[in-house]
């Protein structure tokens, strides 16, 4: 029925169905969002319900997220430019905006964690535990809102963090403090509905292999290891590609993007789609040779 | 011009009302299509979920929208101007568009919805559309306190 039995008393929103009431949650901004699940309780449980993340991340479209770098100390800020600003630019023009939305990478360092629980704040904040002395963390790439955090320090991709809700998942950790990750990337296969992160490998300085052929340097012991959010280890699944390895790469639809120099100082674009088939993972490198 | 190009539809409201609309704009309500194509169409149509006020709105929507010598930005304009109602109003088109299956009326009045509440502080969302705090304090601090940067 309509509401045309209450119009005497003042009709609340809370009288749509809860479909209703979702299709217009998912209009919102994630500044919106964020404040709306403050309202009620109703509101903070259909909010949190993951189908509505999944609906509103479908829904929307992409925003950029701004880091500011200072060489001086590490930052946990991130802007988030909501979509519907960013359409008003246009090329070349200058424009001076003020992000609404700040978001901050669920890091803090753990001296500051140890004081704040010898005052007797026993209440920690979820964060990730970082030795003072170099914690320099950067973004590896984003994948379906979540990002990728690699630790300098000890040269490894460290914790996949939702920069909303603050939530993380710590990676397990190399096993040898001799290898250093070259390249990771973070990706979702949509085959498993597994989020994996890629790492190449290079092995330390003594066992590295290294072979010259026409003035270029070729790394044939590097290995690829790869991690399936979830699990506990790293997979080790072969040899990565002798050349230069591909340079940040980009997660897009399944498969990671990036530039590759060959032999002749060309430059690709390679494509690593990550396909799943029963236990097994192939890892498929296609190289596009542009034409100059 | 014969009858039969511009086929018209009776829809009859819930306190009895009957309005004459064009077939060809009554479909954009898929509730309305359904009827039509499976041939289920009674003259007139009972509405019973939908009152004379609020069904004369979603009328001038629907022809509205269904104008094709209009372009897109006079259309928007057209909406800009439609959803400046009293809240009452906007909730009953909401449950109307949602009765009928007009996809782009609820399009539209969603939109507005969300729009509106961006401005809005938690207290005035909850003032203007009539929502009940089931919050404690504490219960409320902790919320708020998990994304600070959204109530600065």
């Amino acid at each position: 029925m309509g509401l045309t039995t209450r119009r005497s008393s003042r009709a609340s929103i809370m009288d749509l169905p809860e479909l209703i009431i979702l299709e217009i949650l998912l209009y919102l901004s994630i500044k919106g969002i964020v404040m709306c699940k403050c309202v009620c309780k109703t509101w903070q449980h259909l909010i949190s319900n993951p189908h509505f993340a999944k609906h509103h991340f479908a829904h929307s479209k992409a925003g950029i997220l701004i880091r500011p770098s200072d060489v001086g100390r590490i930052s946990r800020m991130l802007y988030f430019m909501e979509p519907s600003v960013i359409s008003v630019i246009e090329a070349g023009q200058q424009v001076n905006l003020k992000p609404d939305t700040k978001l901050k990478t669920p890091l803090l360092n753990v001296d500051a964690q140890a004081i704040a629980f010898i005052e007797g704040n026993t209440k920690r904040k979820r964060t990730i535990n970082l030795d003072t002395k170099n914690h320099k963390i950067s973004i590896v790439n984003s994948c379906n809102g979540f990002l990728c955090l690699f630790e300098r320090s000890h040269n490894n991709p460290t914790v996949v963090c939702n920069s909303v809700t603050n939530e993380y998942i710590e990676l397990p950790p190399a096993i040898n403090a001799d290898e250093s990750t070259v390249t990771c990337g973070f990706g979702f296969c949509q085959l498993t509905n597994q989020y994996k992160v890629l790492r190449v490998l290079s092995p330390g300085k003594n066992q590295l292999a290294k072979s010259q052929i026409e003035g270029t340097t070729f790394y044939p012991n590097r290995v690829v290891e790869i991690h399936t959010l979830g699990t506990k280890t790293w997979r080790n699944i072969g040899f990565a590609p002798s050349f230069q390895c591909i340079k940040s790469p980009i997660y897009l639809n399944g498969s990671f993007i990036g530039s590759v120099t060959d032999v002749a100082g060309m430059i690709l674009y390679s494509h690593l789609s990550l396909a799943v088939s029963a236990s097994n993972l192939f890892l498929y490198l296609q190289l596009i040779v542009l034409v100059e | 011009m014969s009858s039969s190009e511009e086929r018209k539809l009776i829809l009859k409201s819930s306190d009895n009302e009957e309005f004459v609309v064009k077939e060809s704009s009554a479909v954009q309500c898929l509730t309305i299509k359904n009827l039509v194509e499976d041939r289920c169409v009674s003259d007139p149509i009972p509405l019973a979920n939908v009152d004379s006020k609020i069904l004369a709105l979603v009328i001038e929507f629907m022809e509205k929208h269904a104008e094709t010598t209009l372009s897109n930005s006079e259309k928007k304009e057209f909406d800009v101007e439609f959803v400046k109602k009293p809240f009452d109003d906007l909730l009953e088109l909401i449950l109307a568009a949602n009765y009928l299956d007009f996809r782009e009326l609820m399009d539209v009045l969603c939109n507005t919805c969300a729009k509106q509440m961006e401005n809005w502080s938690v207290e005035e969302v909850r003032e203007k559309f009539n929502i009940q705090n089931d919050y404690t304090v504490e219960e409320e601090k902790a919320a708020r306190a998990e994304n600070p940067w959204a109530f600065e």
